[in-house]
């Protein structure tokens, strides 16, 4: 009983925690002004346009995302019309509280009260989310949805092993995380790794009950996406459960010249000339490369044919293959946010532009991300203790590592990030000495600091050009 | 088992099953071939026509935009199909059939905003708050 007491005397602090962090959303919102849409931000908004308007989602030309942001966005433009960027982006703020309040949950389940004050007042500041909640990217609407969906999840693990029954929770689990994959289809294949862990977690009860609630959470995912599936396949004659996205990741993470979307308008030739070893082993492909996407008059056979074109020259290069996600996964790491991002391309003006306070932040964003990124891992293997949590959330970080190996960039963290913010705050709570006795565990954590900065050094090129903008700006 | 037992169990499993079935109906029912689209094309109403036109041009064996079907789409005597017919993503303007042409020879400025505000919109030409509001602007005018 001790967890669900803790949940239900929450004190008001965490409360009014949360509103902290969403009045300095606000704050941020209304300092930021008019921000000019940037890069994908204009696709959402145009297909929310189109969505309102015509009331057909036309998807883009080598992709198609899944419909969730756009239509938010257009209810927005049904709703208030010209007026409808502002009012998304506050109910973006709003819907940040309910990010903060199950982080919160999450690190006092986890964890302690203590843990959960921290994970409160860190996401209250944390400017890359902040950053999200004024951009025009679908990042937090997901994380408002999939974070309860996991949250939910959780709490049913734990309720049902002390015989705690009902699957409401199970149901409302499975619902919400469809709803967030058809806002963000990263999550796709994670459902099947919830559907192993839930008879992972039977294993010592019944095989029978595991394969019942797995059924009826799988069911309750399919409810929901299963519309949006069979619309995909009236409309291209094929399957494609959410969005159609692989094919083009592929050509941008594999088969297209090394680019990252964090560091846009770079001259890459400026940045490393050819005898440098950042570029020889993590950079430059093999000779001969195709370069070219395949295309193709269907979308999902284009995305299809683009994914073997990859497949095709990773099975011909697998060291060149390996080799080049070190680079990715440096990128996944970097003490790097779009929040840097934006002022590095002046995207700010007025006084979140002016020098003094644009420099304070930058220099506060990069630590922030710096310390939750080394942080989480000494967070997960030497404070996490609860069985369930660290099956879920090992197997979150290990899939959201698995996904931006493919393109990796600083936004594909974001999946991952509120649970960064927790472990974090967990192991700099950890009461007592939790390396004591667990030498394998300090090992790989002193390793893992390490590959940090090794990683973090080979980013430093594009790190620094950037930052340079942000200070000439 | 008894029967109570069973129900108790899986009754949410048999709702949920039974939502997927209906969905799967829906679909079916609402299934249109593409010889049914080509038939909306010719004798349907203006949206259907346009509705047609945006699932042919992406299905298996797309169909390639006819210009004649443009010409009768810029031409419908609704503004949503006209709108709808010079958009970027529409997939009817790959060689532009006649929307450049049509753009020009518009004579209400509130049409030509928002068809020049869609048209471009979708091509890395920024939809910044300011050309938003001239969207919806050009609406109350009307």
């Amino acid at each position: 009983m001790e967890d669900s007491t803790r949940v239900r005397s929450f004190p008001l602090v965490y409360l009014g925690l949360v509103a902290a962090g969403v009045l300095i959303r606000l704050l941020f919102l209304l300092l930021a002004g008019e921000l000019e849409p940037y890069a994908d931000e204009n696709f959402y908004l145009y297909h929310g346009l189109c969505m309102e308007r015509f009331s057909l989602y036309q998807g883009g030309v080598a992709y198609l995302w899944p419909p969730g942001y756009p239509f938010f966005l257009a209810v927005f433009l049904r709703l208030f019309q010209g007026e409808a960027v502002f009012a998304a982006k506050l109910c973006q703020v709003l819907l940040a509280g309910v990010v903060g309040w199950t982080l919160l949950l999450f690190a006092n389940r986890l964890f302690s009260r203590r843990a959960a004050f921290v994970a409160g007042v860190v996401w209250a500041v944390y400017l890359p989310f902040i950053g999200f909640t004024h951009y025009l990217w679908p990042e937090m609407l997901c994380l408002a949805v999939s974070l309860p969906a996991f949250y939910l999840l959780f709490t049913w693990w734990m309720d049902s092993e002390r015989g705690v029954p009902g699957n409401g929770r199970l149901l409302a689990a499975g619902l919400l995380f469809g709803v967030a994959l058809l806002i963000k289809e990263v999550l796709l294949y994670f459902s099947l790794v919830i559907a192993v862990l839930i008879l992972w977690r039977h294993r010592r009860f019944s095989w029978r009950g595991g394969l019942s609630h797995v059924a009826l959470f799988l069911l309750s995912v399919i409810v929901v996406v299963l519309p949006w599936s069979l619309r995909n396949y009236e409309v291209y004659g094929r399957v494609a459960p959410v969005g159609i996205t692989l094919g083009a990741n592929c050509y941008q993470g594999v088969v297209r010249p090394y680019a990252c979307f964090d560091y846009p308008r770079i001259d890459y030739t400026e940045l490393w000339d050819e005898e440098s070893w950042v570029y020889r082993r993590f950079i430059v492909q093999p000779p001969g490369w195709p370069a070219e996407r395949v295309h193709a008059p269907n979308m999902c056979d284009e995305s299809t044919a683009n994914v073997k074109l990859a497949m095709g020259l990773t099975m011909e290069h697998p060291w060149w293959f390996a080799r080049s996600r070190i680079k990715r996964l440096a990128n996944w790491l970097a003490p790097w946010s779009f929040f840097v991002r934006h002022h590095g391309l002046g995207r700010y003006h007025g006084l979140l532009n002016e020098a003094p306070v644009r420099d304070v932040l930058v220099v506060l964003c990069l630590l922030q991300t710096a310390a939750i990124i080394a942080l989480s891992v000494p967070g997960f293997l030497l404070s996490l203790r609860q069985p369930m949590g660290r099956a879920l959330l090992g197997w979150l970080l290990l899939y959201g590592l698995a996904t931006a190996l493919l393109v990796g960039m600083s936004r594909h963290r974001m999946v991952v990030e509120p649970f960064l913010i927790v472990l974090s705050a967990g192991f700099v709570t950890g009461a007592g000495r939790p390396w004591r006795g667990r030498r394998l565990a300090v090992g790989v954590v002193a390793a893992y600091w390490i590959v940090l900065v090794l990683l973090w050094s080979i980013n430093q090129p594009e790190m620094s050009t950037f930052l340079d903008r942000v200070w000439h700006s | 088992m008894a029967w109570s037992d069973w129900w108790r169990r899986y009754w949410l499993h048999g709702l949920l099953l039974g939502i997927v079935v209906a969905e799967c109906a829906t679909a079916w029912v609402l299934h249109q071939s593409d010889e049914e689209l080509r038939g909306a094309l010719e004798r349907g109403t203006p949206f259907q026509q346009a509705f047609a036109v945006h699932v042919l041009s992406r299905r298996d064996d797309p169909q390639p935009p006819d210009e004649e079907v443009t010409r009768r789409m810029l031409a419908s005597p609704s503004v949503l199909v006209r709108e709808m017919t010079v958009t970027k993503n529409f997939r009817l303007d790959r060689e532009d059939m006649g929307q450049s042409k049509y753009l020009e020879s518009l004579e209400d400025p509130s049409e030509r905003v928002r068809c020049e505000i869609l048209r471009f919109s979708g091509k890395g030409v920024r939809l910044t708050p300011e050309k938003l509001r001239r969207f919806y602007a050009t609406l109350e005018d009307r």
